[in-house]
């Protein structure tokens, strides 16, 4: 039966659609498709790096655990990472760009001058992109299906549907817009609506102290002891695996670095990479702190992940629900489509390396619509219980396979093409080794035997080994000594001038972060607590 | 316990940004 909730979401889908065919116009070639023409500007670029970053799983599967009882891993750990955004910018991102390339693996393939290297690129980055954008899309038919009542099944293929051809029409300069839209749009709707369950708890620190006296643990440095590790210090390092994990996506990660493929110049890479964090700063306070506000309505939610779905429906007034729940479900397709894109772009331009602008095109578009297919079918067959850490998994085997690798590609004499590649391979291989052994016997290994520890210890060991006993080509140090010469264009006094200011202000992000904790956290916590 | 973990958190983003300041200057600058 329609609701005023699934009508809000159905005609949001369409619109998608139909915006998808308007910008599909504006596509003349295969460098538009893929790279926006290199020459989107700063705005679009901070839309597109938050909205990939937020996801469903950021308002369901994080959110839920911050409920649940890892408040302050789930809010240090995402804001940890912010550094990841600005220090990727600045020793790997800008260079991408500098590169021209049209992907990330094609930069590394030029760096490393190794086809080898490329290949193994491709496939962990294939192997990432699938499992994340499961885990969306299992996000999005759990969202669907509560707030419509229609069978999960259904939602997933609707939405599939939707994003698809969004996707396929339009490509890098649709995601690119689209993204932008959907993070305007999920960022208001996000602060009017914590802000509204906030002062429905009556005020942030009254629900801060509700909140402490049904459980003082909720919002401690620790979180709550009997939820993930017993001890306070393990969930410590957890907090500081998970945002060094992540640290690493922001810095190299596809949907993250690859959005300065598109941008119009360096500038642009760095002065974006500062605004976009302040966007996500505020959306993880929000998102968090509001997570757990809900316990001040529903202590005891059988199921986290709907934390603020429920929220949506039973503590907002309904015509804000309806704008909350769109732009959730705007969060959750805005990063599908760009997973989408970038599985296009590689089959594209990595895996089958063509060369007619009209075939390139074609192939990116079949591979679309053949990942879809594949996605819908997982979908169907996986339990959605394990959304959480499965995006985990994703954001991990990227972090460790790829971060050593990608920074070396430019900054580094003596790693070889066989460092690179057998570093990547033996830091996928840790990581999901680890992750694979954990879930199968189902235990909780300690801390520090993390998956990304792990797997980066792995991949940095076998790097430098390996390139001990290999030798560097020519065309390798020729490709990093070129990468690292700054064209004329980038030195415009005027540019450099803004650039260096949006630097400082991330500085100033540091304080702004430490004293926005300290208002709405630590006070009011240690208020409640006496 | 809350106090310096925000702490060290503002720490951590400001430092980053200082590394990333010298960074540009030094490129930007020679």
């Amino acid at each position: 039966m329609m609701n005023i909730y699934m009508t809000g979401m159905l005609i949001s889908m369409g619109i998608y659609i139909v915006l998808g065919f308007f910008i599909s116009r504006r596509v003349k070639d295969a460098n538009d498709f893929y790279v926006a023409g290199h020459n989107a500007p700063t705005g679009l670029i901070v839309g597109s790096l938050v909205a990939s970053y937020c996801s469903t799983n950021f308002f369901m599967s994080d959110s839920g655990e911050a409920y649940s009882g890892i408040f302050s891993p789930m809010l240090i750990g995402s804001t940890i990472l912010l550094v990841g955004y600005v220090l990727g910018a600045l020793f790997f991102g800008r260079y991408l760009r500098r590169s021209k390339a049209t992907t990330i693996v094609q930069f590394l393939e030029q760096q490393y001058d190794s086809k080898a290297v490329r290949v193994m690129a491709t496939l962990t980055e294939t192997v990432t992109l699938v499992v994340y954008l499961l885990s969306v899309m299992q996000g999005i038919g759990m969202l669907m299906e509560r707030v419509t009542g229609m069978p999960y099944d259904i939602c997933v293929l609707l939405s599939l549907a939707a994003l698809t051809i969004l996707t396929a029409a339009s490509g890098a300069t649709g995601v690119l817009i689209s993204d932008t839209i959907m993070f305007g749009m999920f960022t208001l709707s996000t602060v009017a609506c914590i802000l509204v369950i906030a002062n429905k708890a009556g005020g942030w620190y009254q629900a801060v102290d509700t909140v402490t006296q049904l459980n003082e643990a909720l919002l401690s440095w620790c979180g709550d002891l009997t939820y993930f590790y017993p001890k306070g210090s393990d969930n410590m390092i957890w907090t500081l695996s998970f945002g060094l994990v992540w640290t690493g996506v922001c810095m190299v990660g596809p949907w993250q670095a690859s959005r300065y493929l598109m941008a119009k110049n360096e500038h642009v890479v760095i002065r974006s990479s500062v605004w976009a964090c302040f966007g996500v700063f505020v959306l993880t306070v929000l998102i968090f702190f509001g997570a757990v506000f809900v316990r001040a309505f529903a202590p005891a939610l059988e199921q986290p992940s709907y934390v603020f779905i429920w929220a949506a429906m039973n503590v907002l007034p309904p015509l804000l629900g309806v704008i909350f729940l769109t732009g959730i479900l705007a969060a959750g397709i805005s990063s599908a489509t760009t997973f989408l894109s970038l599985i296009g772009t590689a089959f594209a331009n990595d895996v089958f390396e063509i060369r007619n602008d009209k075939k390139r095109l074609l192939v990116g578009r079949l591979a679309i619509v053949l990942t879809a297919v594949l996605v819908l079918y997982l979908s169907y067959n996986n339990s959605t219980s394990q959304m959480f850490w499965i995006r985990n998994l994703g954001s991990t085997v990227i972090a460790s396979s790829w971060l050593p690798v990608c920074i070396a590609s430019i900054w580094s004499r003596r790693v070889t093409k066989a460092g690179a590649f057998w570093g990547m391979l033996a830091g996928f291989l840790g990581t999901a080794g680890v992750k694979a052994y954990t879930t199968a016997n189902s235990v909780l290994l300690p801390a520090y035997f993390d998956p990304f520890f792990v797997g980066v210890a792995l991949n940095i060991l076998v790097m430098v080994v390996v390139s001990a006993v290999t030798k560097i080509t020519p065309q390798e140090l020729e490709a990093r000594e070129r990468i690292l010469i700054m064209p004329e264009s980038e030195k415009d006094p005027v540019e450099i001038r803004k650039t260096k200011r949006a630097v400082l202000m991330f500085v100033g992000l540091g304080i702004f972060v430490a004293v926005s904790l300290i208002v709405l956290w630590v006070i009011p916590y240690n208020m409640a607590l006496k | 316990m809350e106090l310096v973990i925000s702490v060290f958190t503002g720490i951590w983003l400001a430092v980053g940004g200082i590394i990333g300041y010298r960074r540009i200057k030094k490129d930007y600058e020679g």
